[in-house]
């Protein structure tokens, strides 16, 4: 009777197993057939959408049709002065992810070689990470006020935490058999630092850069929303509140777009520069 | 003036209870000799090895190279590893040159050094490769190649082939006494494989396990080049399993 239990939990594996492969080997198959669905979903949605506009069924402050968000983005660089609220947005979300980068690995690396460090400062990174940070946004402007120390700040304490604890796991992964061959081979402390455990962490750390490079953008525009005198949530701000519908959707189809811009080229460093070996 | 002296050496792990991994090993490795050390899991002889490379300190007793206490790894032993432990975020060539590196011998004089090695131990064009795009033979002849950079006149190598396929195996083993007659270095080889200590050895320390001790070391005075399935290699795996076997009533006691 085992045996026969056995074979047929076999049976079911492998047959789940060739399930599996066949799907996948027909969704590559289709997936053409899914390229040009997809283009006519996005299609229909966009022509629904003018007509809807166009007919006066749906009121323009609630929907703008695709040819007026068009229409909307050379207004948005010309009279509302777009490249500048986009060069506050990004310098923002530049200094701010910069810091939190280099303070963040750089407390990493403290914590994840000495345990003394680590003990000391968990709990407070704990309570710290622990805060809404919606909640200390007034506090911030009162010392800080509505600038770009406000901004960079807030940015800050989005971003600085997962350096942290990703610097810390990646410093935890290192093999001992390669910090042996360092040793057998006369390494000092801090050969083995730079040359074993920091190398072995990059992957952690990358991984962190990677979900930043999104994190920032969002918490820069969130800061901008809630107190601001520039930059692109200011200017969302300001469109919402005279209702330039066609405004807010051309910017917010601008942000996404940057936004994927800024996760391919964080995709390309990552491939052709920190972590190249793993994709040779 | 032998390379390694051992007296008495002792190791003791702490904790409840402590465990004693080396109980009373004393023996010496002459200058230019190949000795094995053979014996079962639990026997202590991968934490002999690294007790010679100064990777670890021993409880008791005294150990010596070339009548000097061994205070750390210093980098003039050479050290291969169980699983060749490459760094994979470097090239082949930059996992060989690592020693270079440390010692921060000039670039242009370490990529000459790097490539002779490379083609000492057949990677010849292999040097821009990732660990990850060769196999586990290749692996372990970059990390052979690794310990070799620094010229160490002595080789410590951690059960080197263990994870290679057999036919592999046979082949590293030749490559390896080819380099060991043309550099004429000492090697001292951890393996379990009775085969290969007998193919490879000048003298065999057998272990026996839980604690460690020596059992018996086994001289083998066999011509080179050896040839696998000779009668006499043959005769000394018999006599040498036989040992092992004697080895294990023992070894059950002291489990049981």
């Amino acid at each position: 009777m085992s045996v026969e239990s056995i074979e047929s939990v076999v049976d079911v594996q492998t047959t789940t197993g060739k399930n599996s492969r066949t799907t996948l080997r027909s969704l590559t198959a289709k997936l053409p057939w899914i390229v040009i669905i997809q283009i006519a979903v996005v299609a229909a949605i966009l022509l629904a959408v003018q007509m809807a506009v166009d007919s006066g069924a749906v009121k323009r402050i609630y929907l703008a049709s695709p040819t007026q968000i068009l229409a909307a983005f050379p207004q948005l660089f010309t009279r509302e002065n777009l490249l500048f609220h986009l060069s506050v947005t990004l310098a923002e979300a530049g200094v701010g992810v910069a810091l939190s980068a280099i303070l963040g690995i750089a407390t990493g690396i403290a914590m994840g070689l000495f345990p003394k460090v680590h003990r000391f400062l968990n709990p407070f990174l704990i309570w710290f990470m622990a805060i809404p940070k919606v909640t200390i946004i007034p506090l911030l402007t009162l010392y800080l006020g509505l600038g770009f120390e406000h901004k960079v700040f807030i940015i800050f304490l989005f971003c600085y935490f997962l350096f942290v604890f990703n610097t810390i796991a990646g410093i935890k992964q290192v093999q001992d058999n390669h910090i042996k061959v360092a040793r057998a081979l006369g390494a000092t402390q801090r050969q083995i630092i730079w040359k074993v455990v920091l190398p072995s962490a990059a992957p952690s750390i990358v991984a962190a850069v990677r979900i930043e490079a999104a994190t920032c953008l969002l918490a820069t525009l969130f800061a901008e929303i809630v107190a601001s005198k520039a930059g692109v949530g200011n200017l969302l701000n300001k469109l919402s509140g005279i209702y330039d519908t066609a405004g807010v959707f051309a910017l917010v189809i601008l942000v996404t777009s940057i936004a994927l811009l800024i996760i391919y080229l964080v995709d390309l460093l990552e491939r052709r520069v920190l972590l190249k070996w793993k994709y040779v | 003036m032998p390379a390694f002296t051992i007296r008495s050496l002792d190791k003791i792990y702490p904790g409840a209870p402590p465990v004693r991994a080396l109980s009373n090993i004393s023996f010496s490795v002459e200058e230019g000799e190949f000795i094995v050390l053979l014996g079962p899991s639990g026997c202590g002889k991968s934490t002999l090895l690294e007790i010679l490379a100064g990777l670890q300190q021993p409880s008791g007793g005294s150990v010596l190279f070339r009548d000097r206490p061994i205070i750390g790894p210093g980098g003039e032993l050479g050290v291969v590893f169980q699983d060749a432990s490459l760094y994979p975020w470097r090239t082949v060539a930059a996992n060989v040159g690592l020693g270079l590196e440390l010692r921060g011998v000039d670039k242009v004089q370490a990529r000459r050094l790097v490539e002779e090695q490379l083609s000492l131990v057949g990677l010849d064009g292999f040097g821009g490769k990732f660990p990850h795009q060769i196999s586990g033979g290749m692996k372990q002849r970059a990390g052979i190649a690794r310990a070799l950079v620094n010229d160490p006149d002595v080789i410590l190598m951690d059960e080197p082939f263990g994870a290679v396929d057999y036919v592999t195996r046979n082949k590293l083993q030749e490559d390896l006494i080819r380099i060991w007659q043309q550099r004429r270095k000492t090697i001292v080889f951890v393996t379990h494989d009775v085969g290969e200590a007998v193919f490879l050895a000048d003298r065999i320390v057998l272990l026996s396990p839980r604690p460690g001790r020596i059992a018996e070391i086994v001289t083998l005075d066999l011509p080179r080049p050896r040839r696998r399935g000779d009668i006499e290699l043959l005769q000394h795996e018999a006599r040498i399993y036989e040992a092992l076997r004697a080895l294990e009533p023992a070894a059950t006691a002291t489990v049981a």
